[in-house]
């Protein structure tokens, strides 16, 4: 495959001299689509059978770049081929058929078919395939820098909670560096692969899937994968490419059971008609199941899997492994998530929530499980599971945001700050004050479409503001008591849940630390001035800003450098991708 | 003006004959407009081509093509054929002079084919003493051979064909067998007429072929001709 095919000499007259492969049993159609396909100037193969079809793909690894498919074949259900297919070559496959029938063009799009034409093909649709091509490519690309920058945020986590801020620092600086790395890869990728490419077969994913399980998710690295799989040629580096490409897979269902409806249709209207297509099936099934429970969107997560599986017999290992985890309640895994664009908001999610030490053990599963790639909803969400658990002041301020609208881009930072205000205001007993002020500032977040980095970055500027107010309504709070002794408490309360937070598996969220500062500092003080409170707020905002500038460094779908937040866009690459190490 | 018309004779024929200089051309035929002549090819000792005079004289071409365009106006009229078969006119190029008429060829070969299992296919049913439960099979198959007849009649754009089959893959569905010898009927009725009318239609193509060629080395041969004569 072309993966670096940017620079092949191919790629420059891109795209033609692309390498079609055409499987139909309808003489007739070979002969035309064969006339149709040279005319757009690809190179074309054709065949009449399946079976021929994976010989001549078998033969030649790197020798086509797409396939099209009839779906009703003599030899081979064409679904079935498009599951080698994408199993076995990792190729986009568009599926055709005279019949158009919705459930039909569903189950191809299930199986992973980047298109489903209708017979009769009409050239236009074919000059479009190219498409495809490129954006498999370009997905691929995507993953696996995103997936780098993973691993690198992994590997820097693990050494230490101090080290997140320079994890999350060093992985926004050297994005530049990641993606040169990532060439580099992907030209030694390419050779070795050339020389030796595992495919990995149903069986293989299989005994991979098993061991994951065996491990743990959250546990879970090549190493011991490949030790517990006992393949005797398998490497460890086919098993983490692949580990990769699973949690990826299985991050893309969780995503995809978490959007909603309005959110899923602001992305996804940008996106290709392949992923749309996928993606937008699942979100529209995960649109009607879901609630604004954590129970249902659990239901919600479950029917999805059944949905956007099928009848693969992998997808049961995913389903199985998926339902593991959201079997334990605690778990908000599948809580609505809003917007897929919006890691940041996810990752100040992340060290939000715990507010106590038994969340880090939560978190650990958060962490390594395929879930919450945006789980603002979950955040809110566990806040309400917890909070029957803590009987800390914090609780107060805390009931008061489920009782919010979930369905914002950014309650976390609200939560954040206005549970900080909440906390103290809770402690004291005056919640109502308050509460006007989760209002406003949710709708002011209601008025900010959060697909944007930049509207986010002004979100935070716009919390700012109102948290400035909010503050001040708040800062009165602590005036009229004797609150040294409360905020005392709060902050013993607080600042350990906030370190705790911090020792998670905070991925290197930079303004969280920063806002901890903040909080000590509002909470110790307790009835310091307003500018005390304010100049706090600037030095959240500041860190937003670098933070939102490093975002920008990253496509929305790289945001993931935490487990797995992954744009619902690559759901195709885990149907055809997954099982190619 | 006879050299003329000898001359254009003799490229058509394509194997030497010598023309009889009698033939009497009509006077309208030397400005240029399209007569029929009315003259045996044989007379003129033309050799296979069946094609008469008129044709040979260069105007053949547009007459044809008229022809053939008015052909096709009434399939299209008749529903026939749909726009598909203008999509395979279009891929007709160069490369590929004959890519309909090709293609129409192997559509007329697998159609055959499956007409003939659709037929036995049904009379397995008719003739079996246990219609219910082998009836599952037979029409199962039967509804494969029409997805198949439909997507191939969809390749050329028979339409008529295609919603034929669309009924008949319905009644088949139903276990309807009189439905489905009905829709047979109809279906080889369709396939039939759709056949006769494209192979007249290639047949026109085919002459215009050759009365578009007729024009080129006629110059050549006027020249020599006039040289001689």
């Amino acid at each position: 495959m072309m993966e670096n095919g940017f620079s092949s000499p191919r790629t420059e007259a891109f795209p033609a001299g692309l390498r079609v492969l055409v499987v139909d049993d309808d003489p007739t159609w070979l002969k035309i689509l064969e006339k149709m396909l040279k005319k757009c100037s690809y190179e074309v193969t054709t065949c009449g059978l399946a079976r021929d079809a994976l010989l001549k793909l078998r033969e030649r690894k790197d020798g086509y770049d797409i396939v099209i498919s009839d779906v009703n074949m003599p030899d081979m259900d064409g679904f079935k081929l498009l599951e080698h297919v994408g199993l076995e070559m990792d190729l986009p496959v568009i599926m055709m058929s005279v019949d158009g029938e919705t459930s039909r063009v569903m189950k191809g799009v299930q199986h992973g078919a980047c298109d489903y034409l209708l017979k009769p093909i009409r050239m236009k649709e074919l000059r479009n395939i190219w498409q495809h091509v490129l954006r498999k490519r370009l997905h691929e690309v995507r993953d696996i820098e995103s997936l780098e920058g993973i691993e690198s945020i992994q590997m820097s986590s693990i050494n230490g909670s101090d080290q997140s801020e320079d994890a999350y620092l060093f992985c926004g600086d050297d994005l530049s560096s990641m993606r040169k790395r990532k060439d580099d890869k992907d030209l030694g990728d390419t050779s070795s692969n050339k020389k030796a490419r595992v495919v990995w077969s149903v069986d293989l994913h299989q005994k991979f899937v098993r061991a994951v399980n065996q491990i743990g998710y959250d546990k879970v690295g090549p190493k011991k994968i490949l030790d517990l799989m006992n393949v005797p040629w398998l490497t460890r580096e086919n098993v983490a490419s692949h580990l990769q490409k699973y949690r990826l897979y299985l991050s893309r269902l969780q995503k995809e059971s978490d959007q909603k409806p309005s959110v899923g249709g602001v992305k996804h209207s940008s996106d290709s008609a392949c992923s749309n297509s996928a993606v937008s099936f699942n979100i529209q099934s995960s649109a009607n199941l879901k609630q604004n429970d954590v129970s249902s969107a659990n239901y919600g997560f479950s029917g999805n899997t059944v949905n956007v599986e099928g009848s693969r017999s992998h997808d049961r290992d995913r389903k199985g492994t998926v339902s593991l985890a959201l079997a334990e309640p605690q778990r908000t895994l599948t809580v609505d998530v809003p917007h897929t664009r919006m890691p940041k908001g996810s990752r100040i999610d992340f060290s939000h929530p715990s507010r106590s030490s038994k969340l880090d053990g939560k978190f650990s599963a958060l962490d390594s499980s395929f879930s919450t790639p945006f789980p603002w909803g979950d955040h809110t969400a566990e806040i309400q599971l917890k909070q029957e658990q803590k009987p800390l002041h914090l609780d107060n301020g805390f009931r008061q945001q489920p009782a919010l609208p979930r369905h914002h881009q950014q309650p976390i930072k609200l939560n954040c700050l206005s549970s900080a205000a909440a906390v103290s205001s809770g402690a004291i007993g005056i919640p109502e004050k308050v509460e006007p002020l989760h209002g406003e500032l949710w709708n002011n977040v209601k008025h900010i479409q959060a697909g944007e980095i930049v509207s986010s970055s002004s979100a935070i500027q716009t919390m700012n503001h109102t948290t400035t107010s909010q503050h001040q309504v708040v800062d009165e709070i602590p005036a009229t008591t004797s609150s040294t002794a409360k905020n005392q408490c709060l902050d013993l309360g607080c600042i350990p849940n906030f370190e705790s937070m911090q020792r998670g598996p905070n991925l290197g969220l930079l303004p969280y630390p920063v806002l901890d500062e903040d909080l000590q500092l509002f909470l110790i003080q307790g009835g310091s001035s307003l500018g005390l409170q304010n100049m706090g707020f600037p030095e959240y905002l500041d860190p937003g800003l670098v933070y939102e500038d490093q975002i920008n460094l990253f496509d929305a779908t790289r945001f993931d450098r935490e487990n797995n937040l992954y744009d619902p866009t690559e759901c195709q690459l885990i149907d055809q991708g997954l099982f190619i190490s | 003006m006879a050299a003329h018309v000898s001359l254009c004779a003799f490229l058509a024929v394509g194997p030497q004959q010598q023309l009889q200089p009698s033939l009497h051309i009509p006077p309208q035929a030397k400005q240029g407009k399209v007569v029929v002549v009315g003259v045996e090819p044989t007379y003129l000792g033309l050799g296979k081509t069946g094609l008469p005079v008129w044709m040979l004289v260069g105007f053949g071409a547009e007459r044809l093509g008229a022809d053939m365009n008015r052909l096709l106006a009434l399939l299209f009229h008749q529903g026939v054929l749909d726009e598909q078969f203008l999509q395979l006119q279009q891929l007709q190029d160069e490369t590929s002079p004959n890519f309909v008429s090709e293609v129409v060829t192997i559509f007329f070969h697998e159609s055959e084919k499956l007409l003939t299992s659709l037929r036995s296919l049904l009379m397995m049913v008719e003739g079996d003493d246990d219609q219910d439960h082998e009836g599952g099979l037979e029409y199962g198959k039967i509804g494969v051979h029409l997805n198949q007849f439909m997507g191939s009649s969809s390749s050329i754009g028979a339409k008529r064909v295609r919603n034929v089959c669309l009924a008949f893959r319905a009644a088949s569905d139903h276990h309807n067998r009189h439905g489905c010898l009905r829709a047979l009927e109809q279906l080889e009725h369709e396939y039939c007429y759709l056949k006769n009318k494209l192979h007249e239609f290639f047949q026109l193509e085919q002459q215009k072929v050759l009365a578009a060629g007729v024009r080129y080395p006629m110059n050549h041969y006027n020249n020599n001709n006039n040289i001689n004569s």
